[in-house]
């Protein structure tokens, strides 16, 4: 009797570790495919960096058209003792056509002689303001466009996961749950005034489902869909909100100087207004003289 | 057709072909560097180089209209206001905007043009006269509006390094008031040396 006790303890000591193990390789799975990924650029730690408070006193900017207006990337924080940096969810080409799309609202301003598009290496992480005076001087580049984004990527299960265990599922049943939210975001500064002339955001949510052994291209293709989205919705901002400034720096002359630049043309223009206005009284004086 | 036959000569047709011949520009837009060094004839002509079709139709509307009726009304004076009002302009941007380089367009004369008719219009038509004091008014106003926007930002030119000049408005308004004003001083003057002579002398009356 007491031999036959003692044959099961083995026994009943396997079963314990299988079910163990099985729970151990169940959870494993669960959160082999739970991840979340994070990338962002900041314009704050770009101009601010190392500053818990910003100090530059910002002044009444003085505008001196027509504007000389550069467009760039906010470059990635500095990296802090780490000599390798992760390969970038944006790339190169993507933050280019973002670049050039922003460059071509501006162009479409009177008050805008030229736009520059600025390398992603002539800023560096943390460069703040002195950068931007070297572009200013490198470029002659007055007002500039800084563009940063933040882009956020999460994948987790849904109950149909359990599809997984019979490993089939993984390639077949798109049970994983993808969101990406990406804020992208243009901030236009006077260099010389260190002044915010105004920003633009860009908002764009994906949400979507893939199979877990696909979940990293879907990722990606999220990633690029949300960060085009976002631009779009970016250039969008970015036309209400020049017209807002156009208004802004018309009908609030103390928070914003305009000046000309010397050599400026001078065009003597008469407008529909004026001409309407003169007829309607010509027409009139004509009018009352004959009665 | 008469009093149009003027306005189309001296303002219309040269602008026109101006504007289709832009090799000219360089040598007939108003350049302060090249006015001072001598080349007195911009102050005439840079009036009539323009820099956009709607800066080009504004300002012909507006000279045509009004410089048809004042030739209707005294022909021959705005051949006389455009002789002397263009470069008495031109020598107000020159002394009044040294910052601005180069300067076309005929608003300035329009501007003027239409002072002068609302002037001549106040001295003839009795019961008109509040609409030609209206006219005068809104001149102030367009003056005073573009003095106080200067900012330019929905200027409608073809390129962005132009802006509207305000005081060539202003110099426009000015030259005509000083121009309806020199013909009665002149009538004045003639009239005291006139007096002057007629009357005896003290030595002769001695």
């Amino acid at each position: 009797m007491e031999t036959k006790t003692l044959s099961h303890t083995p026994r009943l000591i396997a079963l314990v570790l299988l079910v163990l193990v099985l729970a151990f390789l169940c959870t494993g799975c669960a959160n082999w495919y739970n991840s979340s990924r994070h990338e962002a650029n900041s314009v704050v730690q770009f101009l601010y960096p190392d500053k818990s408070q910003p100090f530059i006193q910002p002044q009444i900017p003085t505008l001196h058209l027509p504007l000389r207006v550069g467009v760039a990337f906010v470059p990635p924080a500095p990296n802090k003792g780490q000599a390798w940096r992760a390969p970038g969810m944006i790339s190169e080409a993507q933050k280019s056509l973002l670049l050039r799309r922003v460059a071509a609202e501006f162009k479409a301003l009177p008050f805008v002689q030229s736009i520059e598009i600025v390398p992603t290496t002539y800023l560096q992480p943390g460069g703040g303001f002195e950068n931007l005076d070297q572009l200013r001087g490198l470029m002659g580049i007055d007002v500039i466009a800084l563009v940063s984004y933040d882009q956020a990527q999460n994948t987790s299960d849904t109950p149909w996961s359990l599809s997984y265990w019979t490993i089939v599922g993984a390639y077949f049943v798109p049970a994983q749950k993808n969101d990406t939210h990406t804020l992208m975001e243009a901030v236009v500064y006077d260099i010389p005034s260190r002044s915010l002339l105004f920003r633009a955001p860009g908002v764009s949510i994906v949400n979507g489902h893939s199979t877990p052994i696909r979940t990293d291209a879907e990722l990606r293709a999220d990633s690029a869909r949300s960060l085009d989205e976002a631009a779009k919705d970016l250039t969008v901002n970015l036309q209400q909100e020049l017209e807002l400034f156009k208004v802004r720096a018309k009908e609030e002359p103390q928070n914003i100087h305009i000046e000309h630049k010397p050599g400026y043309t001078g065009g003597g223009a008469l407008d529909g207004w004026f001409t309407l206005g003169l007829a309607l009284l010509a027409a009139g004086g004509l009018a009352r003289s004959r009665k | 057709m008469k009093s149009f036959r003027p306005v189309l000569l001296l303002a219309v047709l040269p602008a026109i072909l101006l504007w289709l011949t832009p090799v000219t520009h360089e040598a007939l837009l108003y350049d302060r560097m090249a006015i001072l060094r001598g080349e007195w004839w911009r102050l005439w002509t840079g009036h009539w180089v323009h820099f956009s079709v709607s800066h080009l139709t504004w300002n012909l509307l507006v000279l045509l209209g009004a410089g048809v009726w004042l030739e209707h009304l005294r022909p021959g004076r705005l051949l006389r206001y455009t002789l002397a009002g263009a470069p008495l302009i031109s020598l107000g941007l020159l002394v009044g905007e040294p910052a601005m380089h180069t300067y076309g367009g005929l608003s300035g004369l329009a501007t003027g043009v239409v002072t002068l008719l609302a002037l001549t219009q106040l001295t003839a038509a009795g019961a008109a006269r509040a609409w030609w004091t209206g006219a005068l008014g809104l001149i102030a106003a367009k003056c005073a509006f573009d003095a106080s926007h200067a900012q330019a930002l929905f200027a409608q030119f073809d390129s962005p390094a132009i802006r509207p000049s305000a005081l060539a408005h202003a110099a426009g308004a000015v030259t005509a008031l000083a121009f309806f004003l020199s013909r009665p001083i002149r009538f004045c003057l003639s009239l005291g040396r006139a007096v002057r002579l007629a009357s005896p002398s003290p030595a002769a009356s001695r």
